[in-house]
């Protein structure tokens, strides 16, 4: 997208002047001032083509060292060794599959669905990926080099992942994809469950639309007919009184949005009957997000960014069976949905993949383990370049990848390298990266590779 | 049967009445809403009076025996009809900051003690809520403090508690100045601790079991029981030294002496009186309060006047009695949620609440089913930016994006349209009597739900709004939802 993004200076130091006065740089606000190097006036006129971005937010941590196991034999003794009583035996891992070096690796038996996908090349899997400030190891992280801040915790890793930076601002990278592409529509950026930070960017706000709902606004049908429209009509007076204040303003905003959304969405009621998904809460998300997919794919050149989310990861005990459990949720919902799209011919469009806010410890607690930080994700979509990216760490407590002697892996791809190689198929250009992942400029390279061109 | 008559131990100031004003801020910012009677009351008696007896009325109960819906149920009620409304509204804050959720304690008999906790704590020192918080069953289960084990070379003690206790339960990721800001070096925020600080923590804290069944045999590890504290077992607990922000634990003290010891040094970090301070105006009154406000609250916590630390009836009375609770400026107020929302509505109209978990599962779609946060960073962020001004806090709009603002409204329009039968009725015959004169109408409106603080400009647009429709029934029930869905009544503002 064509556009500057000169930082103003001068609004900024005025901005902290009337946040500090305002005692609004407490708790946690790190970094809310940068929420006005907002990107200028991309255009979204502009664009001449449909893309998606789906993002499938696995809340608690996933324990990646179990979804993806390297299974030579010196790697699968070593994963036996460090994971007593959650390592996958045998029977618990699926055929494997090979990177480009021809190394084994075998998925975890929750997963047949997406090991089938791999096959058919629309399946690449990032290892060892999470939040860096720089590129770290041992070593320097062990000397105290800078590392991103309340590594292990989740509130503050979730908030890390989804902003993509270790000094959160107050807006998601999803969000900030959608600013540069300039667009702010209310079907632009959609949570098919709870709010999402991911969504927020500096000009566009993330919406709700969980499954099967209905948005028309009660109680503006009744006989006479011209009475009920003159109601709806007093409805949207009521919605520009304010009294000046702000908050109310806001409220006032949110639900003109809703429904402008509403009128929208009804005129495209019936949209998603055809599609079959399982009847899982993530079947279910994923079949709301392909209906929006669908449906604003046919208005024209545009873009999107979902974000769907599952919980129940942060398994410090008794994983065996519930890891299996919902990544038996995961797998055939995320094929089902890139199967809807390849039908609807968007499967070159639209990028769907997971996210967590960390991996586990490689040392298990028993029956689970603990917070730890690099892990493992799933990418699909017919714009994939299927494959296996990134390196399993060495798999050694206290080893050369390990950031403490639990087998806490230090990333090797950051988060930001990770969504600016989305970022650059969505459509944004290097200036637009480097603004969307501040970061960015301290690594090699912005583009893993997982992407075709 | 007469109710009983409360036993006030601290005796009633004299009466000073206060308009119906300072009465509506009052009673928006420390219960559920505003009723016609506690208007009249806090109007007839004042601000000090009116706190003076809700600091000594009875306890809502908590029934013995209910399942996990009896549990939300019953909490719902207490928070909706009970007399002791600034007590329910206290803990529905606190409940916001000290999170257990019933997705992981999914029993009624695991929330029956933590719902218990919450009140018989609400207006007591902080210090002794954390050490509740921290040795209940219940939180032991959602953030794997119970059996959490030290001293061992292949199993480290559980690092979830101690994180979350130093985080979200008391002093936070940065260090603070008195007034909430940021105390910064070099223009940089500074970290109040570190990972080594949360692995000590966690060290220090290890060695906690569930409570003994009565009867049942010692065991080192006990089985998940939620009656009464846990228990320490020394064998599991890590004696080595422990330095924690500064301070150095010895080696060989007690489990016990250690949890005081780390109890004692968090709570005398600088950081808690400002940190507790921003939370509770945040839910109680206020999204952007000034660094004055916090300033104020914070001393309170600091010093009650009698010298006492973290006693939260003082730092409540002072939330509740800042000049700032007036609401001043055009950038103060909040957003209500949905909880807040539901039961506000009811209140000011004299609705009867039946069984509310005929409409749980809505508050849920609408991001606020009580005890059923879905995560310990609870129903929204004190994080979120307000929308379109991001140099504004708006966190109750994390659960208000556009789709749910449509959804909340639908929600008013079923409460008062009697979808949820006996859980929520309300009475219209009164409006549907005024109906035959618009002006009088909305005044009746005005009075109940807005307790006559309509602006003339909301006054004009029902009024107009009622004179187009022509059958009486829906004219009047058109002028209360217009009025419920209105940002007037949306959002707390002063005038």
């Amino acid at each position: 997208m064509a556009h500057t993004h000169t930082p103003n200076r001068r609004g900024f130091l005025q901005l902290s002047a009337k946040l500090a006065a305002l005692g609004l740089t407490s708790l946690g606000t790190l970094g809310r001032p940068g929420t006005v190097f907002a990107a200028e006036a991309a255009d979204a006129d502009t664009l001449t083509d449909y893309k998606a971005l789906v993002c499938v937010y696995l809340f608690g941590g996933n324990d990646g060292n179990n979804m993806i196991v390297p299974v030579d034999t010196a790697r699968y003794t070593a994963y036996q060794s460090l994971r007593t009583g959650v390592a996958l035996g045998p029977a618990s891992l699926l055929t494997p599959i090979a990177d480009a070096q021809q190394n084994p690796y075998a998925l975890h038996y929750g997963l047949p669905e997406i090991n089938a996908l791999y096959g058919s090349g629309n399946v690449a899997f990032v290892l060892n990926m999470g939040q860096l400030d720089q590129p770290l190891t041992r070593a320097e992280y062990l000397q105290g080099q800078k590392t991103p801040t309340n590594l292990f915790s989740h509130s503050d890793q979730t908030v890390q992942a989804q902003t993509g930076t270790s000094t959160p601002n107050g807006s998601g990278w999803g969000g900030r994809l959608l600013d540069c592409c300039g667009v702010t529509d209310s079907l632009a950026a959609v949570s098919t469950s709870s709010p999402s930070l991911f969504l927020q960017g500096t000009n566009v706000a993330g919406n709700v639309i969980t499954p099967g709902s209905n948005l028309s606004l009660s109680g503006m049908t009744f006989w006479p007919q011209s009475q009920a429209q003159s109601r709806r009509q007093a409805v949207n007076a009521l919605l520009g009184l304010d009294g000046g204040n702000v908050i109310r303003k806001a409220a006032n905003k949110a639900m003109a949005d809703g429904l402008q959304l509403a009128d929208t969405l009804s005129a495209s009621a019936g949209g998603g009957d055809d599609l079959s998904f399982p009847g899982t809460s993530m079947g279910n998300q994923l079949k709301e997000v392909a209906r929006l997919i669908r449906l604003r794919a046919a208005m024209g050149p545009g873009r999107q960014v979902f974000f769907c989310s599952m919980g129940g990861f942060d398994l410090h005990s008794s994983q065996a069976w519930t890891h299996w459990s919902l990544l038996s949720q995961l797998s055939p919902a995320l094929e089902r949905f890139h199967k809807t799209m390849e039908d609807s011919l968007l499967a070159p469009n639209v990028t769907a993949f997971t996210q967590s806010e960390f991996g586990r410890t490689m040392q298990s607690t028993g029956t689970g383990s603990d917070h730890a930080w690099g892990s493992h994700q799933i990418v699909v979509g017919g714009a994939v370049k299927g494959g296996i990216y990134g390196a399993i760490p060495t798999l050694a407590l206290g080893g050369p990848d390990d950031a403490s002697n639990r087998g806490v892996w230090i990333p090797k791809i950051s988060t930001a390298q990770f969504g600016a190689t989305l970022g650059k198929w969505f459509g944004a250009d290097a200036d637009d990266l480097a603004w969307a992942f501040p970061s960015l400029e301290k690594f090699t390279t912005s583009d893993i590779g997982f992407m075709k061109p | 049967m007469p109710s009983p008559v409360p036993v006030f131990a601290d005796p009633l100031p004299a009466p000073s009445p206060v308009s119906a004003q300072v009465s509506q801020r009052l009673l928006r910012q420390a219960t559920f809403g505003p009723t016609p009677a506690e208007m009249a009351a806090v109007q007839a008696n004042g601000v000090d009076y009116w706190l003076t007896q809700q600091f000594q009325l009875p306890q809502s109960q908590m029934a013995d025996g209910l399942d996990s819906n009896g549990v939300r149920a019953k909490l719902f009620l207490n928070m909706a009809t009970g007399a002791d409304q600034l007590r329910q509204r206290v803990m529905f804050a606190l409940s916001q900051t000290l999170v257990v959720s019933a997705n992981k304690n999914v029993n009624g008999y695991e929330l029956i003690p933590w719902v218990r906790l919450l009140s018989n704590h609400a207006f007591g020192n902080y210090r002794t809520l954390l050490r509740e918080v921290t040795l209940s069953p219940a939180m032991g289960k959602f953030l794997d403090l119970a059996n959490s084990t030290g001293g061992m070379s292949t199993v480290a003690p559980n690092e979830n508690y101690p994180r979350e206790l130093l985080q979200l339960f008391s002093i936070g990721i940065w260090k603070l100045k008195q007034d909430g800001t940021f105390m910064t070096t070099a223009g940089q925020p500074v970290p109040a601790y570190n990972q080594t600080t949360v692995t000590e923590v966690a060290r220090a804290l290890s060695g906690w079991t569930y409570p003994s069944v009565p009867g049942a045999q010692y065991r080192s590890h006990n089985p998940a029981h939620f009656e009464g504290l846990m228990e320490p077992r020394p064998a599991n607990h890590d004696r080595g030294a422990k330095t924690i922000l500064g301070t150095t634990i010895p080696a060989n003290q007690s489990v016990t002496d250690d949890l005081e010891t780390v109890l004692d040094i968090i709570f005398a970090h600088p950081n808690v009186p400002p940190f507790v301070a921003t939370r509770l105006i945040r839910s109680l009154v206020t999204s952007n309060p000034t660094s004055a406000y916090i300033t104020r609250v914070a001393d309170k916590f600091v010093d009650n006047g009698q010298g006492v630390r973290g006693d939260l009836k003082a730092v409540v009375t002072a939330v509740l009695t800042d000049p700032d609770a007036d609401l001043p400026e055009l950038t103060d107020g909040r957003l209500l949620d949905p909880v807040l929302h539901v039961i506000g509505l009811g209140r000011a109209l004299g609705a009867q609440f039946g069984d509310p978990n005929q409409f749980m599962y809505v508050l849920g779609n609408l991001g606020q089913a009580p005890l059923n946060p879905a995560s310990v960073f609870s129903f929204y962020s004190p994080l979120a930016p307000l929308p379109g001004d991001p140099t504004l806090f708006g966190p109750e709009f994390m659960v208000y994006p556009p789709a749910l603002a449509v959804h909340r409204a639908n929600f008013t329009y079923g409460l008062l349209g009697g979808q949820f039968g006996s859980s929520f009725k309300v009475d219209l015959a009164p409006f549907v009597a005024a109906a035959a004169n618009p002006p009088a109408l909305v005044e009746l409106v005005n009075q109940r739900l807005l307790q006559g603080s309509m602006s003339p400009e909301l006054f004009a647009l029902l009024v107009s709004s009622a004179q187009a429709i022509s059958d009486p029934a829906q004219r009047a029930f058109g002028a209360l939802y217009l009025a419920a869905i209105s940002s007037e009544f949306m959002v707390h503002t002063g005038f």
